[in-house]
């Protein structure tokens, strides 16, 4: 399944790992190692970086700034970036609203919007989700009246991630409400500056906050702002590039993560000496390795298929599913380890002397790692409706 | 055995949760720190309807019940998300001041708590030391008529705003507990906040001087006395767990025969059903144990049951609380609804008085013994 040869690809990841440790300061790469929040200044710093390398949307054509690599050189390059410790771009921008423009927009929208979304010079945010419509998103009811050359929107959107950073959002509005459920849905561009919009933060319960409520109050959206055709948005939103779709098992984090949790096991100690020599715990980590490996395996294998069907299909349900379990199984195990030294909140260990922790293994905001990767078994498809999809279209149960 | 609640406990029960109802509010209190929670009216209440001194011994003006009666406190406070000064002051500190021997320094300070007027903590964890509280390696050395302690005890709760510590170290080549002032030279207290709001603390010692006073208890008895004050903890932790637990649960089975998604209730769906029904199950064990321990402890203060509860309470907390985030989807993991809260404070007991693995060994070695 390769086109780079063995020796072309140690090479391209060696260049990658040393384009991440010249390029992200220190104190970032810290942060994305103790899974802690990137800023809003520093995630653009860094976009802009790849963008100037040539690296800002890879599996974009050439044309609008990506590049012609084959599928198995984007998927190394996520890869290591992701194990080198790159701070995770959102992917609003150029992984979900990018190739939704390059399928269905025009020559004009692509102009106006791909450059700026590449360089973010516009932050993307996405609202499909409202109060009623969660799991069951073509239930959503924010209407769109047209009324000339605009849209008159009204109604509100919620769990919008970083809807407070966002200068632009991609929607989804109802615009025939008579139709049936998905067939009235058009998709819109909607700048946030825009009157009668609002955002009201939403906190997560360890106190972060990423999800907002948008209200929208006759919004006045352009014509030209449609995406594809009136009441085709739910394809247009459906369109997900299947290659994104391998990006869901979150494998390379686990690895990464797993590189931590191995480090703690080693440097913490309790009165017998390190834990990693606790038989329970040696025990522990061996199961939580293993999975990640199987995890590890089970990205390639969809990597193959896409490369050999173009498709990886109902698959990604079961990459999605295992994706969240296993990644929070690596968490738990971190908190786990790091025990009495995972108590304090995030914003206590700034406070602290620094021996405040047990000796050497950096046990600083496990918790909130953890607590963050409760959000997404309930987003974009929960555990759940993974597991419908496996029982009716890969089961036909 | 009783595993139902007589009339008395039954009316403790309803008493306290009247009085939460009424005083508290996790949402608009989120601010507060457990340590906190001591100068607020809610607490005064509690010690004047001798609930806060309910198991200290009746001479210096308690209740003189319980380990039963404390879970029956402790799983409301789980339930309704009290965080406060309850589990280190009155069952960890006022169970090691019961359990040692009498003297003028003891007396004084049992009446105190009972009263509500002061509140005082246990501090055992080490350095190295995992979740080990019985363990310390901390040496007084001799000096003049008292001794001097050099060392570090972690995760102290409740540090900020405590009368007095009770601090455990080895004296003359033996454990022994001691009593100290806050401001004891040499001694110092670094506060900070721990994910699920408790306030917690390092201490360090750097040549603390401590007269031969404030010794509490050496050898056997102040090995009964932390014996007694551990497994009463465990206990404790164990009922606030399935109080935590039992709150998490319903307030989810309400959501879910509520909220409609694909024109039909949650509730309606099998796969949500059986898995509520499956935590429902893990909680009956839960409750059985929690009582079963309690009862135990009351015949023998230290009983292995106590480890036991704590060892099965670790992960049916963490799943229930889980489970409760998971299925009301993204409402779930806000403040606001707080049902997340029940996960964090279910995680830190369990980095407080120790994961399943640790209880479960305390369990073991005890049950053997
Ligand atoms: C961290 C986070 C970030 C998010 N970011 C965004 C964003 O940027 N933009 C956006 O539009 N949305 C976003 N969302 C919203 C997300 O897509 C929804 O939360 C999700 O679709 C679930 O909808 P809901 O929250 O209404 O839960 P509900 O649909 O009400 O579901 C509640 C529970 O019931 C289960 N359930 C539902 N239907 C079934 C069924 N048929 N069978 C069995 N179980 C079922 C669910 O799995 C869940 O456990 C985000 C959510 C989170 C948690």
């Amino acid at each position: 399944m390769t086109d780079l040869s063995r020796s072309e690809e140690i090479r391209f990841r060696q260049e990658i790992r040393e384009f991440v440790v010249s390029e992200v300061p220190e104190s970032i790469r810290l942060k994305v190692a103790q899974g802690r929040d990137v800023s809003r200044d520093e995630t653009i710093a860094w976009q802009r970086k790849l963008v100037a390398r040539g690296w800002g949307a890879v599996h974009w054509p050439k044309r609008w700034g990506g590049t012609d690599w084959s599928l198995q050189k984007r998927f190394v390059f996520e890869e290591e970036m992701a194990l080198a410790g790159a701070p995770s771009i959102p992917p609003f921008n150029t992984r979900m609203l990018g190739p939704i423009l390059l399928e269905y927009g025009t020559e004009e929208q692509k102009a106006r919007f791909l450059p700026g979304a590449l360089n973010m010079d516009q932050w993307w945010c996405q609202g499909y989700s409202e109060p009623s419509a969660g799991s069951d998103l073509a239930a959503l009811r924010t209407r769109a009246v047209r009324e000339g050359d605009y849209y008159h929107v009204n109604g509100g959107k919620i769990w919008t991630s970083y809807a407070h950073y966002a200068d632009w959002m991609f929607c989804l509005v109802r615009t025939d409400p008579e139709a049936k459920k998905q067939k009235g849905i058009s998709f819109l561009l909607l700048d946030m500056r825009s009157e009668g919009v609002s955002v009201e933060p939403i906190h997560h319960f360890y106190g972060a906050h990423l999800l907002n409520q948008v209200l929208l109050e006759d919004v006045k959206v352009p014509v030209e702002q449609r995406i594809g055709e009136e009441n085709t948005g739910w394809t247009t939103a459906k369109a997900l590039l299947e290659h994104e779709r391998l990006a869901t098992s979150r494998h390379a984090e686990a690895r990464r993560k797993l590189g931590r949790l191995l480090v703690l096991a080693k440097t913490n100690r309790d009165a017998s000496g390190a834990l990693y020599q606790r038989a329970d715990l040696k025990a522990r980590i061996a199961e939580v390795a293993v999975q990640v490996k199987a995890l590890e395996f089970a990205t390639r294998r969809g990597l193959e298929m896409l490369i050999r069907d173009g498709r990886i299909g109902v698959f990604a349900s079961s990459l999605n599913l295992k994706g969240v379990a296993i990644n929070q199984a690596v968490d738990e195990a971190i908190m786990d380890i790091a025990g009495v030294d995972a108590l304090a909140a995030d914003a206590a260990y700034d406070g602290l002397p620094g021996d405040l922790l047990n000796d050497g293994g950096d046990a600083r905001y496990v918790a909130e790692s953890r607590y963050y990767l409760r959000g997404p078994a309930i987003a974009a498809g929960s555990n759940e409706v993974q597991r419908n999809i496996i029982a009716k279209h890969v089961l036909d149960l | 055995m009783e595993f139902m609640l007589t009339e008395e406990q039954q009316l403790i029960e309803d008493t306290v949760a009247r009085l939460l109802d009424k005083q508290w509010d996790p949402r608009r209190d989120q601010a507060l720190l457990s340590a906190d929670v001591a100068r607020m009216p809610l607490w005064r209440e509690l010690a004047e309807l001798g609930l806060l001194g309910i198991a200290l011994p009746e001479e210096h003006g308690g209740g003189g019940m319980g380990p039963v009666e404390l879970t029956v406190l402790c799983r409301r406070f789980g339930r309704d998300q009290l965080r406060s000064p309850f589990l280190s002051s009155l069952i960890l500190a006022g169970t090691a001041l019961t359990f040692s021997p009498r003297g003028a320094l003891r007396d004084q300070w049992l009446r105190q708590l009972a009263a509500g007027e002061a509140t005082l903590t246990l501090a055992t964890l080490e350095d190295r030391a995992g979740y080990d509280h019985h363990h310390t390696a901390i040496e007084g050395q001799r000096y003049q008529s008292g001794y001097m302690l050099n060392g570090r005890k972690r995760a102290v709760m409740d540090a900020a705003g405590a009368d007095a510590f009770i601090v455990s170290c080895r004296l003359d080549g033996e454990l022994a507990l001691v009593l100290l002032a806050p401001e004891t030279e040499g001694m110092a207290v670094a506060s900070y906040a721990a994910f699920d709001g408790s306030s917690l603390a390092t201490l360090t010692f750097n040549d603390a001087l401590l007269p031969e006073e404030v010794v509490l208890a050496r050898g056997a008895e102040a090995r009964a006395a932390l014996e007694a004050a551990l497994a009463q903890g465990a206990l404790a932790a164990a009922a606030e767990t399935l109080g935590a637990c039992e709150g998490a649960l319903e307030r989810t089975l309400d959501y879910l025969r509520l909220r409609e998604q694909f024109g039909t209730k949650l509730a309606r769906f099998q796969a949500l059903q059986h898995r509520a029904s499956d935590l429902h199950a893990d909680l009956e064990m839960l409750r059985s144990l929690v009582s079963g321990a309690a009862q135990s402890l009351l015949h023998e203060p230290a009983h292995a049951d106590a480890f036991a509860a704590m060892a099965l309470a670790v992960p049916v907390g963490d799943r229930v609380c889980r489970e409760a985030i998971q299925m009301h989807g993204g409402i779930g993991m806000t403040l606001e609804l707080g049902i997340g809260r029940y996960l964090l404070r279910v995680n830190a007991l369990s980095r407080l008085l120790g994961d399943a693995t640790h209880n479960g060994q305390l369990y073991l070695e005890r049950m053997e013994a």
